[in-house]
């Protein structure tokens, strides 16, 4: 993995985070996920009980897509930054089968003494063009 | 989503009605960060990040072993809404209750053998076009006291009634 170091200044508000794309995603991520989190709500993984109440299939936890987020922010800030601050709220359903496109855009530029605050628009996307999360970040940059 | 009316709904449910703002979870949980334990994590997500897997590139980025992704604060610190409902003798409803809203805050990168404790309440009731939420907070803190991260965990609890929606 090539070591990315973005500086504060190297960003420009307006500009776009370079997408990534997740999936197909598979019944098994979402099972892996349940193990790794620790959250077993059926919905989840068993297809029966969803179905019984009245959704389309399994859908993806929340949360995974927003570590999915999370990841993407933090493989852009590299090394010289970190991701200090998310707030997620989720759309719409994503369900087996989908590609997520995660993307991201910067809206606002902090400075401190240091470096500063970079502040952006992120959210996934599926196949169908449907935004099924949207949220705002705060990444720490160095100078 | 199927639509559970108050007839059908079990006494022992955990409902928003019977929801206390400030419920707490018995007692809090401690959690140690360990390179196993974020090697389990990663591999969930399929993310091959060195900085989670590989000791020796971490610490070329000062780091003390490897590293640990924000997200996995969910896993050292959980939400333990169940455990919440429990304590007042109820349960969690047996039907879907969907995660609408995550804010995470964090304070301190997460580093290995650091020891972490959390507290777990029920934080915000609220009401909105009728639909009913409920909002846990989980506060995190180090082996020094040291705040390492807070969350807001919003989860949609009923459709309300639906002579009460408003559209």
């Amino acid at each position: 993995m090539r070591v990315v170091k973005r500086n504060f200044e190297s960003v420009k508000v307006g500009s776009e985070i370079p997408s990534e794309q997740k999936g197909p995603i598979t019944t098994k991520h979402m099972v892996r996920w349940a193990a790794g989190s620790g959250d077993f709500n059926p919905i989840h993984y068993d297809k029966d009980f969803a179905l019984r109440e009245g959704l389309p299939s399994v859908i993806m936890a929340g949360p995974m897509k927003a570590a999915m987020l999370a990841h993407f922010l933090c493989r852009w800030a590299g090394s010289l930054g970190s991701v200090r601050s998310m707030d997620c709220r989720y759309r719409g359903m994503d369900v087996p089968g989908n590609t997520l496109i995660i993307g991201g855009k910067v809206t606002e530029k902090i400075a401190n003494s240091k470096g500063g605050w970079v502040v952006c628009e992120i959210w996934t996307e599926n196949q169908n063009g449907e935004v099924t999360t949207t949220g705002t970040a705060r990444v720490l940059l160095e100078s | 989503m199927a639509k559970h009316h108050t007839d059908d709904i079990p006494e022992t449910w955990y409902t928003w009605e019977k929801a206390i703002e400030g419920d707490p979870a018995p007692g809090d949980t401690t959690v140690e960060v360990t390179v196993e334990k974020i090697r389990e994590y990663v591999d969930t997500e399929d993310d091959t990040n060195r900085l989670y897997l590989d000791e020796e590139f971490a610490r070329g980025l000062g780091f003390k072993k490897v590293a640990s992704p924000i997200s996995m604060i969910c896993r050292v610190a959980p939400n333990r809404r169940r455990e919440i409902m429990e304590s007042r003798g109820f349960e969690h409803p047996v039907r879907p209750t969907p995660f609408a809203r995550w804010q995470c805050k964090t304070y301190a990168p997460l580093q290995v053998g650091d020891v972490i404790t959390s507290t777990n309440e029920l934080a915000n009731k609220s009401e909105r076009r009728s639909r009913h939420f409920l909002t846990w907070h989980v506060e995190a803190y180090n082996q020094n006291g040291e705040p390492v991260c807070d969350y807001l965990y919003t989860n949609l609890w009923d459709e309300g009634k639906p002579e009460d929606r408003t559209r």
